[in-house]
């Protein structure tokens, strides 16, 4: 059968050839341009210099001392200009998050500029932004980075009147909830659950018991379903002991379905561990607390050992 | 007609269905050349999927008259083929629809109106009905094939988003992954907890962990687990999805399988295609055409050449008697060999053309349902509509079969219909396809006594189609014996060099029209440097 052309498939040593010769262009590029940039600082040409370091930044988004020169560069700004360039900076971030997601300078930028335009509050670049926070968190959803601005934009856009604060908090736990829904070992979400609930306890505590009830029946949901899974047990840990309190554990309603859990799972050492805590604190079976104790100590999570022994 | 197509090639396959389309992909991927025909006039033969009226048309199908064809001299005998579409037997198409509206008076709302076939019709090419409906596992063998052969660039899938079972007369989700268990408020803690466990064991579990303590039928070993009827019956029918005597090793490896796949691509362990199943026989067909594959449809096939001296298959004659031969072999569907026709075993298939989804949803779901019992085979129900591109919008495309048939079609219908109540009801069907499909799987290739001569099989009753790629994998290393790759991964653009440069130039012909395709100009003919003169 005729074939055109002498077709050739290059073999994995050349590819991994070709990949070394590529990054060391991209690296000598970018030298390059670090250099150039540095040297252009004090120059009063502002916007070649935006320019640059914009070309610069989009491949190699983490570079610290780039994003401070654009900082002082907009800050040389005059005010409308300053506003403008503060969206514009926006949405040059938001290109640079494109191939990191998790940069911790990208990130820090937005807040920046969110800061420097707080004068000018626009309710509807704030629910824009929150919108954003919702993209990235589809994308990995255990992004803490990106929950971090959220709960900075959250603390802004917070309403103020009594009736909407409570409307607002309770929002923020319907979404917490499905987003633990969808994959338990969130700890971002269980994080930001606990601070939301302080926060709804402290403005309405009326609703107290009835909270806390729902709450202790979500986090025993979660740790029957996965019994190895840390961020439940954390959860679980701080409900009980930070914020129902000591006095109002139960056995019936706490330590008993802990203790049937134990049942079924005898070797987990985070149920092991809760249980000692609880019947520390009430004061109840010691001698199966110690025995539990010295059963993880030396067998079951023996990295821990002196933690464990230390409870005795 | 034949002008310009080459009268000699390595190999000659016959049929353009799953296994026949792998093979030839296959073997033109190595260099092989290849000449595939069909004498429908469309792709993938039993697999295929076609429009509303591809479908009705289908129904109505002809006999092809028979040809007799006289050997060329005496060393030759012809062994004429059979009509291919005697597999399917008993077609039965009913609508209970009118055909047209008389009245059409402009004042009567349109929406209204009673829906009729013609207002069907009229959006044809919106359906994409599958002859025989399968779902993908997410890490099963035909998407591997997909991914490590690249072939899957051809082709788009959707997640099958809803996976239902029965529970206590009526339909619920099932909850297989953590977050369906957690979710849940149908189950106790106690319970998602032994579920979860078996779950995990399940996944976790190799074949060689396997022991005399597994040896129990798996209902059995599921008792063990401390798990109720309900669970037991979640984990048997919907997870494993064996019958209830099957092996606790079964069980588990099936339950694996499934549990394997949950989370490659979404919540679910089954992927749809876009526009059918008939698109992956297509998708298989357009790679051997890239490599040089020849293809004809509606080929005027009369029969077979054989070489009397050695009995050996030597090629194709058609109907004009213009012959083709094959140098290595001849690979052809045993539907075109006449003793399908002895086969008693089939599978029932039905179809309904519905205007509602059996359970309500606000998205576009594509829906898989299996209902089993106590001494009864599992049942497969799938509803697509207009998500996947099979049905237009507001009207579904309901598929059931069973693995191997002892429930009659109308038994089956009953059952859904009671467990759906008033969501769905005999109203909601707008029309019903039935038609037997012989398995001929189980029909012994006693051809084998004519060698050079393969012979693949048709789909069978399962959900998946694992046998199809492992019968054309098996089949492919017993024509080139294990020294040949089977379907290599076709290499990225970028790692194609032109002779003269060295620069990265595309020249790949990806082009393909339903009858002859010469692949003079600009064919991505590579040969990896494991390749070898075979034979």
């Amino acid at each position: 059968m005729p074939v055109h052309g002498q077709v050739k498939i290059r073999t994995s040593a050349e590819q991994k050839a070709a990949r070394e010769r590529e990054r060391a262009e991209k690296l000598q590029l970018y030298l390059t341009e670090y250099e150039s940039i540095l040297n252009n600082r004090q120059l009063t040409d502002l916007f070649a210099l935006l320019k640059q370091t914009e070309n610069t930044l989009i491949n190699h988004p983490d570079c610290f001392t780039l994003w401070n020169i654009r900082r002082e560069v907009i800050l040389k700004l005059d005010n409308d200009k300053q506003k403008e360039y503060l969206q514009k900076e926006l949405q040059i971030t938001q290109l640079c998050l494109k191939s990191n997601v998790k940069s911790y300078s990208c990130w820090n930028q937005r807040q920046w500029c969110l800061k420097q335009l707080k004068e000018n509050f626009d309710l509807n670049l704030y629910q824009n932004e929150l919108q954003l926070c919702q993209k990235f968190l589809e994308i990995d959803e255990r992004n803490f980075h990106c929950w971090a601005y959220r709960y900075y934009l959250l603390e802004h856009l917070c309403p103020s009147s009594s009736s909407d604060i409570e409307t607002f908090y309770d929002n923020e736990l319907t979404f917490l909830r499905s987003t633990i829904g969808n994959n338990l070992s969130n700890y971002s979400a269980w994080h930001y659950r606990s601070k939301y609930l302080d926060k709804l306890l402290d403005h309405n505590p009326i609703r107290r018991s009835n909270l806390l009830l729902k709450e202790w029946e979500l986090v025993l949901n979660a740790v029957y379903t996965d019994c190895s899974d840390q961020a439940a047990w954390f959860y679980l840990r701080w409900l009980l002991f930070k914020q129902l309190g000591v006095e109002s554990i139960t056995e019936t309603e706490h330590i008993k379905p802990l203790e049937e859990l134990d049942e079924i799972e005898s070797e987990n050492k985070w149920c092991m561990l809760a249980l000692c805590q609880l019947w520390k604190e009430k004061k109840i079976n010691d001698d199966k607390r110690r025995n539990y104790l010295e059963r993880l100590a030396n067998h079951i999570d023996t990295d821990r050992a002196a933690f464990y022994r230390d409870q005795i | 007609m034949f002008e310009g197509l080459p009268r000699e090639y390595d190999v000659i396959v016959v049929g353009t269905g799953m296994v026949e389309s792998i093979l030839a992909a296959a073997c033109a991927r190595n260099g092989k050349t290849v000449l595939h025909i069909d004498t429908n006039e469309y792709y993938g033969a039993e697999w295929a999927s076609f429009s509303l009226n591809g479908l009705i048309e289908w129904t109505q199908m002809q006999e092809n008259p028979k040809i007799d064809i006289d050997p060329q001299d005496d060393n030759e005998k012809i062994l004429p083929i059979g009509n291919p579409l005697n597999v399917f037997r008993n077609v039965e198409l009913k609508w209970n629809i009118e055909k047209t509206n008389e009245q059409t008076t402009t004042t009567e709302n349109e929406s209204t109106k009673p829906i009729t076939l013609d207002v069907l019709e009229k959006q044809s090419r919106k359906f994409n009905i599958d002859l025989t409906p399968k779902l993908y596992y997410a890490s099963g063998g035909l998407i591997d094939l997909l991914v490590q052969s690249n072939v899957g660039k051809y082709c788009e899938f959707k997640l099958v988003s809803r996976l239902l079972f029965e529970r206590n007369g009526q339909i619920d989700n099932v909850p297989s992954s953590r977050a369906d268990i957690f979710n849940s408020n149908d189950i106790s803690l106690i319970d998602k907890r032994l579920l979860m466990k078996v779950i995990m064991n399940c996944s976790s579990m190799a074949v060689e962990d396997l022991n005399e303590e597994h040896d129990i039928p798996f209902i059995e070993y599921l008792k063990k687990q401390k798990l109720n009827d309900t669970l037991c019956h979640l984990i048997i029918n919907s997870i494993s999805m064996v019958d209830y005597n099957a092996s606790t090793k079964e069980g588990i490896i099936k339950a694996k399988r499934y549990l394997d796949s949950i989370g490659r691509y979404g919540n679910s362990p089954f992927l749809y295609p876009l526009y059918g199943n008939g698109e992956m026989c297509q998708c298989f067909c357009r790679l051997c055409a890239v490599f040089g594959g020849f293809y004809f449809l509606r080929f005027p096939l009369a029969g077979f050449t054989i070489d009397s001296l050695n009995n050996q298959c030597t090629g194709i004659v058609s109907t004009t008697g213009e012959r083709f031969r094959a140098k290595d072999m001849v690979i052809c569907n045993n539907s075109f060999l006449e003793l399908i026709s002895s086969n008693k075993n089939v599978i029932h298939r039905t179809v309904l053309f519905t205007n509602k989804s059996i359970q309500s949803s606000e998205k576009e779901e594509v829906t898989y349902l299996r209902l089993s019992a106590q001494n009864k085979t599992g049942i497969h129900i799938i509803e697509v509509g207009f998500g996947p591109g099979c049905a237009p919008d507001g009207f579904f495309l309901l598929y059931i079969f069973q693995e191997s048939s002892s429930e009659n079609t109308d038994e089956i219908i009953e059952q859904l219909l009671r467990l759906t109540g008033d969501n769905f009801t005999r109203d909601n069907i707008l029309g019903q396809l039935t038609f037997d499909q012989v398995d001929t799987m189980s029909t012994s290739s006693s051809s084998s006594t004519l060698s050079k001569l393969i012979v693949t099989h048709g789909p069978d009753g399962s959900i998946d189609h694992d046998s199809a790629v492992e019968a054309a994998r098996n089949l492919f290393y017993e024509i080139y014996s294990n020294r040949e790759e089977f379907l290599a991964r076709a290499p990225d653009p970028e790692d194609i060099i032109i002779e003269g440069t060295d620069n990265t130039d595309e020249t790949n012909n990806t082009d393909e029209t339903s009858t002859t395709n010469t692949a003079t100009d600009d064919t991505l003919a590579t040969k990896t440097s494991t390749d070898t003169e075979a034979l």
